[in-house]
């Protein structure tokens, strides 16, 4: 009896999820909010730690100077964050909009959507440009 | 209303729903992602600038931009912990499981908390007396 429900449970159809729908804005953006907080959050606890590191350690506050700071894996993981704090931080801004009430219309979720990834470009381009280019 | 509503009318008045507290979680999110806003664009500037050329100890000698760092860690740390807990909710299906990541989440956050304020308020107060 019981193999034959966990058979029927197997079976069992399921509504249609994720996979099956064309990728769109609004749906891209909504997980990759999860996905930037989630990288945010690990991002943040490995800033905490190194403001720990370098109280602890009588090493030089230039940060540049670092070793560790030349290393390319260092700066791929300060692009990604980067991105991702841009990223969560103007999705987050369309999040609070939409809890006033305000931009519900598929037009204007498209239109907000869209204008998240052109600031967050932008954030990060100019940033990173700030850095390297003045 | 709900003829067959099996809560109480007090629940209901109270509307604090099934968990007890409210939308408070909700609310507290929000509160912290406005305070986020301003926090991460002075910790954008200022890290900029820390690469540029002056350096961290430079920057950890004002009182405000050890304000503003600590600000920056704790809100953002207490904001992004309600999210991993919202994450661990919604995909951890073993009741076990969630309970066990749950506290570690809480504890691992709360001590990064409180030991990276610990470092903070220290570094600050080395740089300025200068020892």
């Amino acid at each position: 009896m019981s193999t034959i429900n966990k058979s029927l449970k197997k079976q069992r159809p399921l509504s249609p999820h994720l996979t099956i729908y064309k990728p769109q804005i609004t749906t891209v953006l909504s997980i990759l909010h999860r996905i930037t907080g989630v990288g945010l959050y690990f991002g943040l606890l490995i800033f905490c730690w190194w403001l720990v590191s370098i109280t602890y350690s009588n090493r030089d506050a230039n940060l540049i100077s670092w070793p560790i700071f030349q290393t390319i894996i260092w700066k791929l993981f300060l692009a990604g964050w980067s991105i991702a704090l841009f990223y969560h931080m103007l999705n987050g801004i369309r999040h609070l909009f939409w809890d006033a009430g305000l931009g519900f219309s598929i037009r204007a979720a498209t239109i907000s959507g869209w204008a998240v990834v052109i600031g967050t470009l932008f954030l990060t381009a100019l940033s990173w440009g700030l850095v390297y280019f003045r | 209303m709900e003829r067959n509503s099996m809560r109480s009318n007090l629940a209901k008045a109270k509307g604090l729903g099934a968990a007890g507290n409210g939308t408070h979680v909700w609310w507290m999110q929000r509160i912290t992602s406005i305070a986020l806003v301003p926090l991460i664009l002075w910790y954008v500037i200022t890290i900029i600038s820390i690469t540029r050329s002056e350096n961290l100890a430079g920057i950890i000698d004002c009182p405000l931009n050890v304000i503003m760092l600590l600000l920056f860690t704790l809100v953002g740390l207490y904001h992004s912990t309600l999210g991993m807990i919202e994450v661990i909710e919604d995909y951890v299906h073993s009741k076990a499981l969630k309970l066990l990541l749950l506290v570690l989440l809480k504890f691992l956050s709360v001590f990064t908390a409180v030991f990276s304020s610990v470092a903070i308020i220290m570094f600050h107060v080395t740089v300025f007396t200068g020892s």
